[in-house]
């Protein structure tokens, strides 16, 4: 499949069910991979503490860009550079995703990269 | 008033502080990573180095690659003066790279001198009793801070004695103060800490406030030294609980961590190498994450405290160049700091080889800030500070000599910590996101903030440092600063 030519909704449930068997940081890790790769926009994933937004994990690149910083959760937040790329409905879908996703987590700590 | 009660018993504190099973996991063979015997023959056999080997060292350090033990112990032992000079434009050369011309700047917070320990160099030790002991309240703490971000200050190290006045607890409490703490557009928005080594759990604790860099220093890495100057029976004592301190932070997700040595306990170059294992055993066990700054105070004189008279390791202002110019070519890609211990001329003299942190209007007396005294107390502090000057004039010093002063927290609160931070930095990228960024925060504070002859300087500073920009970046930087103009903050990218 060409990139780009995948139907948004098949791209979706492939990833639900790829990460669906992985750890959580493993999980966040593909998804921001398969969102570079169909968008070309870089999202890396951070623990919320107070002010700190500390990394987890992701694919943030080595450009200074404008950032877009979304909180997920009380504790998860995404960070992503040309979020603009996506189109409107299929970001809030992704987002949608990454919330239930982590809502599974609750307040927990995920081990970083490293 | 805080809201739980302090352990009446500090014996019975100390005797749970200290977790044997958090040490034991790191050592090899029952060994820690700081081998005295291998430390002392590296630095003999690497004497009198041929000036094509030092050369050599110093390309590998110019393509950013850290050093090895060898390689550190070689340009230690240099004597030729012009070696030296090619050594400190190296330095100067690397820190440019990696981090362009700018210099991040804080202010320390001195929380407590209570302290259950008896270090023979330190003011604040146990048996002191000239010191004048104090623990602020939450209010007195919000008071400090709203002083210091009255100041313009946007990044503090918080500073703690160890003792159950000032446990983790305490430490916690008094962050979240400090970030709670607003002065018109003002705010501390990074807090580093300098406490004593914890375990974990406690850690974890420190991580929950959003902490942003942990810093333990171990003082001296030379076993027997670390012996003698503190004394057995206090929590100190132990060489590798403190030696392991920021092993444990990591392991508790504090993934910015600080080392530094005290230098004036034991040989210089000793220290540099200690400096140099501990960065490779941090590097080694997390993945490529390595300490986020490194510290190299020199002993300074402090009330009753006449150890700091007699040592025999006192370093030189030559020396303390040299070494600063080394452990910048040892570690090219880790943040260095300087601080106001130094007097103005050495700051001058050594910020250009390699520092890009230093404090500024720095008090370290116990509520110093918000007391507003403006000589010395060295009852209440730990030693005798170097440069007192304020903030406005610091920044204007180095303004004139083409420093952008950076109140950059940027990367913090963008998710760009750790592992990730350490990857830019380590391809000599990270000044692409730290020069823009410095240049809006210099801004923020030229207008809120700065003398007019300090921000005619910093004006004239910023238009020299936007100029030299990428192409790419000047329409988003220029719309940014025009922002700020129009009175929006905390602008970053």
């Amino acid at each position: 499949m060409e990139k780009g030519t995948f139907a948004f909704e098949d791209w979706l449930k492939e990833i639900q069910e790829e990460v669906a068997k992985r750890n959580l940081s493993d999980a966040l890790r593909t998804i921001a991979e398969k969102i570079l790769e169909r968008y070309g926009a870089r999202v890396w994933f951070a623990e919320i503490l107070g002010k700190r937004w500390s990394y987890v994990t992701g694919c943030g690149g080595e450009d200074p860009l404008p950032l877009r910083q979304i909180p997920l959760t009380p504790r998860f937040g995404l960070v992503a550079e040309k979020w603009e790329c996506i189109p409107p409905s299929e970001g809030e879908a992704i987002l949608a995703f990454l919330r239930e996703l982590l809502a599974q987590t609750g307040t927990s700590s995920v081990k970083s990269e490293g | 008033m805080l809201t739980r009660d302090v352990p009446l018993n500090v014996r019975e504190w100390m005797q749970g502080v200290i977790k044997e099973e958090e040490i034991n996991r790191y050592l090899v063979n029952g060994r820690d990573f700081i081998n005295d015997e291998e430390i002392e023959e590296l630095l003999r056999k690497h004497r009198n180095p041929e000036p094509q080997r030092v050369r050599d060292i110093i390309a590998k350090s110019l393509a950013l690659e850290r050093l090895e033990p060898e390689e550190t112990a070689t340009l230690l032992n240099v004597e030729d003066e012009e070696l030296w000079e090619e050594i400190f434009q190296a330095a100067g050369e690397v820190k440019r790279k990696v981090y362009g011309d700018r210099i991040v700047t804080f202010a320390p917070l001195y929380c407590s001198n209570f302290c259950v320990n008896n270090c023979l160099y330190c003011g604040f030790r146990r048996d002191n009793h000239l010191q004048k002991r104090r623990r602020l309240t939450i209010e007195e703490v919000r008071r400090e801070a709203e002083a210091l971000v009255s100041m313009g200050h946007k990044r503090l190290i918080m500073v703690y004695g160890e003792h159950p006045l000032s446990d983790v607890d305490y430490i916690a409490r008094t962050i979240q103060t400090v970030y709670e703490t607003k002065v018109g557009n003002g705010e501390i928005r990074r807090v580093n800490v300098n406490a004593a080594p914890m375990d974990i759990a406690r850690l974890r604790i420190l991580k929950e406030v959003g902490i942003g860099t942990f810093q333990v220093f171990q003082e001296t890495y030379h076993h027997e030294t670390y012996r003698k100057v503190h004394p057995e029976g206090t929590l100190k004592a132990h060489y590798r609980w403190r030696l392991y301190a920021l092993h444990r932070a990591q392991e508790a997700g504090i993934d910015d961590v600080a080392i530094g040595a005290l230098f004036g306990l034991y040989d210089w170059k000793f220290e540099v190498m200690g400096l140099l294992y501990h960065t490779i055993d941090l590097e080694r066990h997390f993945g490529g994450v390595g300490p986020h700054t490194i510290s190299f105070p020199r002993l300074e004189p402090a009330i009753n405290t006449p150890f700091v008279q007699e040592t025999r390791y006192k370093v030189s202002d030559r020396d303390f160049k040299r070494l600063v110019a080394v452990i910048r070519l040892s570690v090219p890609y880790t943040g260095m700091i300087i601080t106001a211990r130094e007097p103005a001329h050495i700051r001058r003299e050594v910020i250009p080889v390699g520092c890009t942190q230093t404090d500024a209007s720095t008090r370290i007396g116990i509520g110093a800030y918000s007391d507003r005294y403006t000589e010395q107390d060295l009852k209440r502090q730990q030693f005798q500070i170097g440069d007192p000057r304020s903030l406005d004039e610091v920044v204007r010093e180095l303004a004139e000599m083409g420093y952008i002063t950076s109140f950059c927290t940027a990367d913090y609160r963008c998710g760009r910590t750790g592992k990730y931070f350490m990857g830019i930095a380590k391809k000599g990228k990270i000044h692409h996101f730290c020069m823009p960024n410095a240049i809006l925060t210099f801004k923020e504070y030229l207008i809120d903030y700065a003398s007019p002859e300090t921000r005619s300087v910093g004006e004239r500073l910023i238009e020299q440092k936007f100029a030299e920009l990428d192409e790419a970046l000047k329409p988003l930087v220029r719309e940014y600063l025009e922002r700020i103009e129009r009175g929006e903050r905390d602008l970053r990218i």
